[in-house]
């Protein structure tokens, strides 16, 4: 009589395997599931898919305008439902952040929306209306009529977000026709974390770039007496060449990233987010506020 | 040694019949027997039968390795770094011991060490590994090689 020795990897209990190969990463496991199907079948496991998700997806999830049980009742699987994240997001908190995660790491991303933000002006009608705008994940954004003060600010705690990782603030914005009022003009990001405050430059219009790009080829002195002039107007200000310029997102959107923060472990702290223009008093315009994304910086 | 007989002792059958003394400080780890021997059956053997003595010894020198409140950090490290060198088959024995007996700490570092072999590897080097034969199609490689290009596409694109 005699005991058959477990040589074979695939003898495994079913829960062995899954327990393995949730210590290894998720690209290993979507590379794993291709072995054959012991692996696949372990791979599908919720107690793999579980680990992906971020510890606390049922606590957000059940801030879900949605509801938590409608939700999760949508997916049969923790796989379908981590891949519903990565692909869509939920609004949560009355509809005023969405919570989605990012592909291939599975860490949390947030949009702070415009209702969520402090906005200058933004109570006052005549300067600012609240209107519901194709392709915006909220039910209403922010439109600035006309302002001659901008400003902008949003807030989190880091105990919200994936400990151990470098994040990026994005403020989201759009236009019907042409953002008006930021031509040639700089704005001031800041990131606040208690006591400590990163500061950078950034341009709102998005054909700045493109113009300070003409500008370091020779160029009519005014222009440059300009930029010189707004530049000396803030302390320790980085050269031009460090300001933030806005990009285009898949969605159709415009971000600009306003600053990185590091969130540690077990951190619980306040973010501050502030978007603030330098020279004031310029009549602004047009400008649709979506919201400001927190996100996974790119590594 | 005066000390052991004031210690309470249980004892272990393998499979293979071959019995084990072990000391109840150590037997505690093991979880999914620990009522056995707390019912106060001590004394009575208590039989592995799906654990052979080669296998057994080895969970049991864990077991007592990790007891010894005197093992100071850095040696239970090397020690646990030894341990897990051994061929496959022994280290798959040792998991599905660790896991019958739910010892977690041991079910967690033999599981970290298979997962750290197959890490970073292609299926066809874990095929090779661990000797599985290829049995999907190109149909199904296919299928699960979209589900990976899915989770891996870029940030914004949608579907």
């Amino acid at each position: 009589m005699s005991i058959e020795s477990c040589t074979d990897f695939q003898e495994l209990p079913e829960g062995c395997i899954a327990n393995v190969l949730s210590l290894t990463s998720l690209k290993d496991v979507c590379r794993l599931s291709l072995v054959n199907s012991t692996f696949r079948s372990a791979a599908e496991s919720d107690a793999i898919w579980e680990r992906f998700l971020p510890p606390d997806y049922r606590h957000i999830i059940s801030r879900s305008i949605e509801g938590a049980d409608s939700i999760l009742a949508k997916f049969r699987t923790k796989k379908g439902l981590y891949l519903y994240l990565c692909h869509n997001h939920i609004l949560i908190d009355g509809g005023t952040k969405s919570f989605s995660l990012e592909k291939g790491t599975g860490k949390k991303c947030f949009m702070l929306a415009s209702r969520d933000l402090f906005i200058v002006m933004g109570d006052a009608p005549e300067f600012c209306k609240w209107i519901s705008y194709p392709n915006s994940r909220f039910p209403e954004v922010a439109e600035l009529l006309a302002v001659r003060r901008f400003e902008i600010c949003g807030k989190i705690n880091t105990g919200m977000l994936s400990s151990g990782t470098k994040y990026a603030a994005y403020i989201v914005f759009t236009s019907r026709s042409r953002i008006e009022g930021f031509k040639y003009q700089i704005s001031k990001a800041s990131i606040q974390i208690g006591q400590e405050t990163k500061q950078r430059i950034v341009c709102i219009d998005p054909d700045e770039e493109q113009r300070q790009r003409c500008m370091t080829v020779p160029c009519p002195t005014f222009f440059m007496h300009q930029i010189s002039h707004l530049c000396s107007s803030i302390d320790n200000m980085p050269a031009m060449p460090n300001a933030r310029y806005p990009r285009l997102r898949g969605d159709g959107w415009l971000e600009v990233q306003l600053g990185e923060f590091l969130v540690k472990e077990k951190h619980d702290r306040d973010v501050k987010i502030i978007l603030k223009e330098i020279k004031r008093g310029i009549w602004k315009s047009s400008l649709i506020i979506q919201g400001i994304e927190i996100r996974p910086r790119a590594a | 040694m005066s000390s052991t007989e004031a210690k309470k002792m249980v004892v272990l059958k393998s499979f293979d019949g071959v019995t084990f003394e072990v000391e109840e400080s150590v037997a505690v780890q093991f979880e999914s027997i620990r009522h056995m021997f707390e019912d106060n059956l001590a004394g009575s053997v208590i039989p592995l039968s799906n654990i052979k003595s080669e296998i057994l010894s080895k969970v049991i020198d864990y077991c007592k390795r990790h007891a010894d409140d005197t093992t100071d950090e850095e040696d239970l490290k090397a020690f646990d770094a030894d341990f897990v060198k051994v061929e496959h088959g022994t280290l798959f024995d040792i998991i599905r011991a660790a896991n019958y007996l739910n010892i977690k700490s041991l079910l967690d570092l033999t599981c970290q060490t298979v997962a750290d072999m197959i890490k970073g590897k292609t299926p066809a080097e874990i095929r090779e590994l661990f000797n599985i034969s290829d049995e999907f199609t190109p149909e199904e490689e296919e299928e699960a090689s979209i589900i990976t290009r899915f989770i891996y596409m870029d940030r914004y694109a949608d579907c």
